[in-house]
């Protein structure tokens, strides 16, 4: 019996690599990339396979090696891109469809940003209202914040994406001083998403809160979970740091696999998600920020206003990223 | 691995969060232990002992806790004790608060919350092995106790707890591994212990050999807990032959109904309020729910289930079959096949991945040189490597089982066994096998509960376009986003419940 499973499983696996898919392995939840691979697979009838992973990708396409099935790898920021560039796992992506859709500053020789969304700060809408031009990052470390601040764990990688922004524009010792601040500031331990502290900004636990910008949109319109759009109105989008660097800015992005057995239909992949049809998804579905110019942002995110990006290179801020998780243990953020 | 170079990070963790993790991993252990034995240990005496009403329905309900990861049973309670949720909104509306300043109310992402909810889920272990100790301990005992004039309190005390230790030890030992390897519900607590150490550095600063070591220091608990167990019973050999059916004594008034309470209380918190909850949901998005994703979902899930149960429960024969062969070496082999339980998902994960990918490396090898060309990862890339690394975790819960049953089939049947010329396989497909047949189901089902519910290793180890039901339900919950995971988590404990009730069935057989 046993052995009939197995093969029944080896056999279906087998046949299932016979063919000329594209297989992507995923950082990115399912639920924000379906339509877009579904709508790749409607235009050009090319299979998609799927694996969505939250941790440990790169080490498994290392144990893989030359047979590793990968041809794709998505990811949720910038750290994970360059993870796997440096380990060797990845090879240059070449096509002038890309070149053409995607600025320079937003793709490197092995990896390619797919959209952006800015680290927001909500503040409360009725104990605080939006916040000036003038609010940095740096201010939530001031103590007239005490008690005011709510975050996830200091070790999401959206926070330490932010941590080494900071590094990269104020040095290490600045970013554990504002680590140390903002610790100090906090109303509860760091717990939850991005969402729930939006929700706890509503329950009056707190009135200022960190999170991704496309979080409000994903709640402002939940029509099965009404509640979220309360939690969403009961606070502002501010989006910091106007008057000096810009808003920080985390990526998510693509890289195309060293041993990509199907490296053909990859590339047309890689192409359909840089385009307007997917960039345009990604800015009405997903309510971020499309990195092809020609896409706007969707009606709801603009009326968010427009706003100054941090325009720093993403790669200088991906490689202090080690040391800022470091920071984040070091004044023991989480605990 | 661990000693290999010494590096920077290792020192970092040390300096910096080290310690508080492992304080942390002490507090929760030694709290869920406590806490799983003060919801196990007394149920198990009252549905033994006496009969009050509903006493029948308990005896096996007891068990369904076990049908609910923890995970879930974390955020339903986290859903439910917000400031936000039913519970707090209820109480202002009662007594006129107004915002969170004014009252005090628990708070569930603390070490507390994680210790509720941990040892709730995990307390049919010691409620099981508790309660099928206190039905084999002979009842002439309690007789003799009963003619000394010693009251009800003072024969559990000091005559049935006594002979229950072993029970409660094991039961103790299987939470506690349980607890330490545990990584959704106590992040989703935000309670930090030493396996999100060993996360952090292997998948966050992609640093193997310090994770390697904070394994090595997790097992060293491990080792330490089971050592400290074994060495407390060495010279236990407690069991009566002279087994006097059990009579049950009748509890009336206020008695009963305080039994009755108690048992309730533990089936309501760790099963009926989460199952409730879950149905409401499940009720609420019926129309959104996408039938034909969970059927696929539910029959990969019941598949590799079913073959991990299988296959642990094979390995947990086959390697007491040897240890009764070659007792010494038998014994250290089982102790080791135990370990894997309290290594954390992840890191087991990323373990069977290194050694199926190199056979899988090793394989294409051969067949590209006998001129066949690539296979491709046949092991790494199928649904074989989840189904192994579900084994390797749960062939503890499996030899365990095992172990009961075989320690009472009794040497004597060997021996003449080998004097009417068997051998050793033939003994042990003929006369062990049989003999076993219950404690084997048992293995069975309780690995197969445990595969459905693993979470970490399945997260890792998906072959292309898998979903399990329990990184489905993480996935979404943890987004929040449950209105989308609810329908499959009710389906995923559902899909347990026949278990559940073969497990009672098995556990009457015996």
């Amino acid at each position: 019996m046993k052995m009939r499973i197995l093969a029944a499983v080896l056999a279906a696996a087998t046949t299932g690599s016979a063919l000329a898919d594209v297989n992507v392995y995923s950082y990115r939840q399912e639920f924000l990339i379906k339509p877009m691979l579904e709508a790749f697979t409607k235009e050009t009838g090319i299979k998609v396979n799927t694996i969505y992973v939250k941790d440990g990708l790169a080490e498994r396409i290392k144990q893989e090696g030359e047979h590793s099935p990968a041809d794709i790898v998505l990811t949720v920021d910038i750290s994970r891109l360059e993870e796997l560039v440096n380990e060797g796992l990845t090879q240059p992506i070449e096509s002038e469809v890309v070149d053409a859709n995607i600025p320079a500053n937003m793709r490197g020789n092995e990896w390619v940003a797919l959209t952006q969304r800015a680290r927001a700060v909500y503040s409360s809408k009725e104990r605080v209202g939006k916040l000036p031009d003038s609010f940095t990052y740096l201010d939530l470390a001031k103590d007239e914040y005490k008690g005011k601040i709510c975050t996830r764990s200091g070790k999401h990688p959206y926070n330490v994406s932010l941590v080494a922004s900071i590094i990269e524009h104020e040095g290490a010792e600045a970013a554990k001083e504002w680590l140390q601040g903002v610790k100090a500031n906090l109303a509860r331990k760091p717990q939850g998403n991005d969402r729930v502290q939006v929700k706890a900004i509503m329950e009056g636990v707190c009135d200022y809160s960190l999170g991704n910008s496309y979080y409000y949109g994903k709640m402002l319109t939940n029509e099965k979970e009404p509640e979220q759009k309360q939690w969403a109105e009961s606070a502002v989008i501010n989006f910091p740091d106007q008057e000096t660097y810009g808003t920080h800015m985390n990526v998510s992005g693509v890289a195309l696999a060293k041993y990509a057995p199907n490296k053909e239909e990859a590339m047309q992949l890689i192409d359909f998600l840089t385009g307007d049809q997917a960039q345009h998804m990604y800015a009405e579905d997903n309510f971020e920020y499309p990195v092809n110019p020609n896409v706007q942002p969707s009606e709801l995110v603009a009326s968010w206003g427009d706003f100054k990006k941090d325009e720093v290179d993403i790669t200088k801020v991906a490689s202090h990223y080690q040391e800022a998780l470091k920071l984040v243990d070091e004044v023991q953020f989480d605990l | 691995m661990a000693i290999s170079d010494s590096s920077d990070n290792f020192r970092h963790l040390y300096d910096t969060v080290l310690m508080h993790y492992v304080r942390n991993s002490l507090v929760l252990l030694v709290g869920v232990c406590a806490m799983a034995v003060v919801w196990g240990v007394p149920s198990a005496w009252l549905v033994t002992r006496y009969d009050f009403p509903a006493r029948r329905i308990f005896r096996w309900a007891l068990l369904l806790p076990i049908a609910m990861p923890a995970y879930l049973v974390a955020f339903v309670y986290t859903d439910l004790l917000d400031y936000a949720g039913p519970v707090q909104i209820a109480l202002r509306d009662w007594f006129g608060w107004q915002s969170q300043q004014d009252y005090w109310f628990v708070d569930m992402r603390t070490m507390g919350g994680a210790i509720f909810v941990l040892s709730l889920v995990f307390s049919p272990y010691v409620y099981w092995l508790v309660s099928l100790n206190f039905s084999e301990q002979s009842q002439s005992l309690i007789h003799a106790a009963r003619l000394l004039g010693r009251s009800e309190w003072q024969i559990f005390i000091k005559v049935v707890l006594p002979l229950a230790r072993p029970a409660i030890a094991v039961g103790c030992t299987l939470v506690g591994m349980e607890t330490l390897a545990d990584y959704g519900t106590v992040a989703y607590f935000s309670v930090w212990h030493i396996t999100t150490a060993i996360y952090d550095t292997w998948l966050q600063l992609s640093d193997l050999s310090a994770a390697a070591k904070l394994s090595c220091l997790l097992l060293l608990f491990i080792v330490v807990l089971i050592t400290l167990e074994r060495r407390g019973r060495r010279n236990m050999r407690l069991y009566s032959d002279r087994h006097t059916p059990m009579l049950r004594v009748p509890l009336s008034g206020i008695k009963a109904w305080l039994a009755t309470g108690w048992c309730m209380l533990i089936l309501g918190f760790g099963f009926l309020l989460p199952a409730g909850w879950l149905l409401s949901r499940a009720v609420r998005y019926f129309t959104d729910t996408d039938w034909p994703a969970f059927g696929r979902m539910t029959i990969q899930t019941l598949t590799v289930s079913f073959s991990a149960a299988l296959m642990a429960a094979l390995v947990a024969f086959l390697l007491h079959c040897y240890a009764r062969v070659r007792s010494r070496k038998g014994q250290w082999t089982l102790r080791i096949a135990s370990l894997g339980y309290a290594i954390p998902g992840t890191v087991l994960a990323i373990g069977v991945l290194i050694v199926t990918t190199s056979v899988d490396h090793s394989l294409n090898a051969v067949t590209r040189s006998i001129g066949y060309g690539n296979v491709g990862l046949l092991l790494s890339g199928t649904l074989f490597a989840m189904t192994l690394a579900f084994v390797c975790r749960f062939s503890a819960v499996a030899i365990g089982a095992v172990e009961t049953g075989m320690a009472k089939v009794p040497t004597s049947f060997d021996e003449s066994a080998y004097l009417n010329g068997y051998s050793y396989s033939e003994t042990s497909r003929l006369i062990w096998l049989p003999l076993l047949r219950n404690s084997l189901l048992t293995a069975f089902l309780l690995v197969f509960l445990e595969s459905m519910k693993e979470l970490s290793a399945a997260l890792l180890l998906r072959p292309f376009n898998v979903q399990m039901l329990s990184t489905y339900i993480y996935e979404y919950m943890t987004s929040e986003m449950f209105e989308v995971a609810a329908l499959p988590a009710l389906l995923m404990v559902v899909a347990g419940l026949p278990a559940v009730l073969l497990l009672t069935y098995s556990m009457d057989k015996r």
